[in-house]
């Protein structure tokens, strides 16, 4: 009962601040070559012809833990697909390069999320339950971890020595946590999730991503092979919606303590 | 919040998830007066689980020297400051709670150590609390103190590890009480770093997930005790089962020191987390400073400590301690010996009330050799 009245306050909640983010982006149609959406470069000078959607963010604080004052004020998006692929491109402002982790260390990130299904009846808040969503996840320490190699020990202290590791254990990769491998093929994690606390990684992922950051902040794009099985509305001549989160890694920003969008409509022609 | 019960605190009071004692809760005893710090516990915990990569100065098993000695660095005095002010009305605790005093939007009141906080894990060894005095050495008695307080997850009844996991990532077993970290699950939020008051619960940066003590449960789980308990050369440990409050059982050495006697209390029971290591605090430090660290009883509990040769059920009791491997769930005081019984009510260990003493003559006539009988 307590848990039925919570869904229905999320999705008053998702009713109240959609209305502030229901101006439809349209994700034109144009016609590249799939390497553009394999190499993942967001410099790249077709991105620059591309609408783009300044969209405000929130301070996550629906549920605990939160943030109380957003650290990131907004999000900069664009768009566009081949009939294959999607690309996204997101922009944020971030003076600060936060790609290591450590217990006073949080990376920076972003993350794009998508309904399985409607969107004007799914919680923005991660889905609930009975109504996934689908999370597209970047972070700055994975790119790092792709680019240079894994972010180890020696990379965050390196005048670190340690006579010996013969009797350690990795107990959290040896039981194949998804966070702990050192092996990575894209700084882009594919999560399923269905409520608060219940994002679950997704093996064989249909996402790639990579950043790059400049002088003001980051720039990542994603690149997304179609599967409509995976997101059924996330198709050409179809509506969906898109919501965003942003976490800046120089104000501890980690987990729920994120900067967000409900959804904002987009139209895919 | 739910309202639960705190033994520890004498009151109701609020936590995230509703009342739920495991079927058995892992308990300990640590006698802070027959610490020397050797730290042998921390050795043989950090060879047992926290050798690998990621864990160089993760200490699931730490002995710090108080009043200075803290790790991470000031866990107590920040914990301590952020509560404010901690008031008891006789033996009932009327200040607030980590969980009644949560800030709006978190789960617990906390904080996140800075990673230069866990570089140093015997900071203020063996310092003493203040100058001694001049001339007071002659005197044979100055003001000066110090103790080593031994210090381990406290497998609470109420975690704030676990209450503060977005992810429900942490779970305490319902078969022995110890509180566990899912490594598949963690996604490294350290949302239960921040949230322990007594800061055992550690981030790891090579797998990027938070780890913690997890009672040796493989040796639990065959009837022993854990490593730092087996392997105290001072034998200042007894770790066992501890009854709920309300089924108190008088011939379990834990009940009979922590329920009956009163003798060994929680560490900072006004966190409101209910820990389930239990201190005999040392009998030579000022009672303020124990007062605000063990609680209102600390008076009635070292008067107890004092006067063990009087009570030979509880001298019994602490003969245990460090003497058998195994876990002891029955004792019982005989004319001259203390022992010990296992959960099939088996007799694992025999300890008398005095050490035996043997004289050998001086001159070893069979092998010609003479013999000193001091050690």
């Amino acid at each position: 009962m307590k848990l039925k009245l919570f869904y229905k306050f999320l999705i008053l909640m998702f009713v109240v601040v959609n209305g502030l983010y229901s101006k439809e982006y349209i994700i034109k149609k144009i016609s590249m070559d799939n390497s553009f959406f394999l190499n993942l470069d967001p410099n790249h000078s077709q991105w620059n012809k591309i609408n783009a959607k300044k969209i405000e963010l929130m301070p996550q604080n629906i549920t605990t833990p939160s943030l109380q004052k957003r650290t990131v004020p907004y999000v900069v998006f664009k768009s566009f697909h081949n009939g294959e692929y999607i690309a996204f491109l997101l922009e944020w402002l971030d003076p600060t390069k936060n790609d290591f982790v450590d217990t006073d260390r949080a990376s920076d990130a972003c993350a794009i999320q998508f309904p399985r299904g409607d969107f004007n009846s799914t919680s923005p808040f991660m889905g609930h339950e009975g109504s996934a969503v689908v999370i597209f996840h970047w972070k700055a320490v994975w790119n790092r971890d792709v680019e240079k190699g894994f972010v180890d020990l020696e990379q965050i202290y390196p005048n670190v020595f340690t006579e010996t590791y013969m009797f350690g254990k990795n107990i959290a990769k040896e039981a194949r946590n998804p966070l702990s491998q050192d092996k990575r093929e894209t700084p882009a994690e594919q999560l399923t999730a269905m409520g608060f606390g219940t994002s679950t990684h997704s093996e064989n992922p249909e996402i790639r991503a990579w950043g790059i950051k400049t002088e003001k902040g980051w720039k990542v794009m994603f690149s997304y092979k179609i599967d409509t099985e995976l997101l059924p509305n996330l198709k050409p001549n179809s509506k969906t919606g898109i919501g965003f989160a942003i976490w800046g890694g120089n104000n501890g920003d980690i987990g729920a303590r994120k900067n967000y969008t409900p959804w904002n409509e987009i139209k895919i022609e | 919040m739910s309202k639960v019960n705190n033994w520890q605190i004498n009151r109701e009071m609020e936590y995230p998830y509703e009342e739920n004692r495991p079927n058995k809760q892992v308990a300990y005893i640590f006698d802070t007066n027959k610490c020397i710090a050797c730290q042998t516990c921390s050795v043989a915990c950090k060879t047992t689980w926290t050798s690998g990569k990621g864990q160089e100065e993760m200490f699931w098993n730490n002995v710090e020297t108080k009043p200075y000695g803290s790790y991470p660095i000031a866990w107590d005095l920040k914990i301590l400051e952020l509560l404010g002010e901690q008031k008891w009305n006789k033996d009932q605790y009327v200040g607030k709670t980590i969980y009644e005093a949560t800030p709006m939007g978190e789960r617990v009141l906390g904080f996140l150590p800075e990673s230069e906080d866990y570089i140093s894990p015997n900071i203020g060894e063996d310092e003493i609390s203040s100058i001694v005095e001049k001339g007071a050495f002659f005197k044979n008695v100055h003001s000066a103190w110090m103790f080593y307080l031994a210090r381990i997850c406290n497998h609470c009844t109420y975690p704030a590890c676990l209450a503060a996991c977005p992810r429900k990532a942490i779970y305490k077993r319902d078969e022995d009480g110890v509180v566990l970290i899912d490594q598949t699950r963690c996604r490294g939020y350290k949302e239960c770093v921040r949230a322990c008051p007594y800061k055992k619960t550690f981030y790891n940066i090579v797998t990027r997930t938070s780890e913690k003590c997890i009672a040796c449960y493989p040796l639990l789980e065959r009837g022993e005790q854990p490593r730092c308990v087996q392997t105290c050369i001072g034998k200042i440990r007894l770790q066992g089962w501890l009854s709920k409050p309300d089924s108190i059982d008088e011939d379990n050495p834990i009940d009979y020191i922590v329920y009956v006697k009163k003798v060994a209390l929680p560490l900072y029971p006004q966190f409101g987390l209910e820990p389930n290591v239990y201190y005999i605090p040392p009998i030579h430090v000022p009672e303020k400073f124990l007062k605000q660290m063990f609680g209102p009883n600390v008076k009635q509990a070292i008067e107890t400590y004092r006067k063990v040769h009087e009570d030979k059920k509880l001298l019994a009791a602490f003969l245990l301690f460090g003497n058998t491997p195994e876990i002891i769930t029955k004792f019982k005081a005989e004319e001259n010996e203390a022992v010990g019984y296992n959960n099939k009510g088996e007799e694992i260990v025999r300890v008398p009330y005095t050490e035996p003493f043997f004289q050998r003559p001086f001159f070893d006539k069979e092998r010609e050799v003479y013999r000193l009988n001091t050690l």
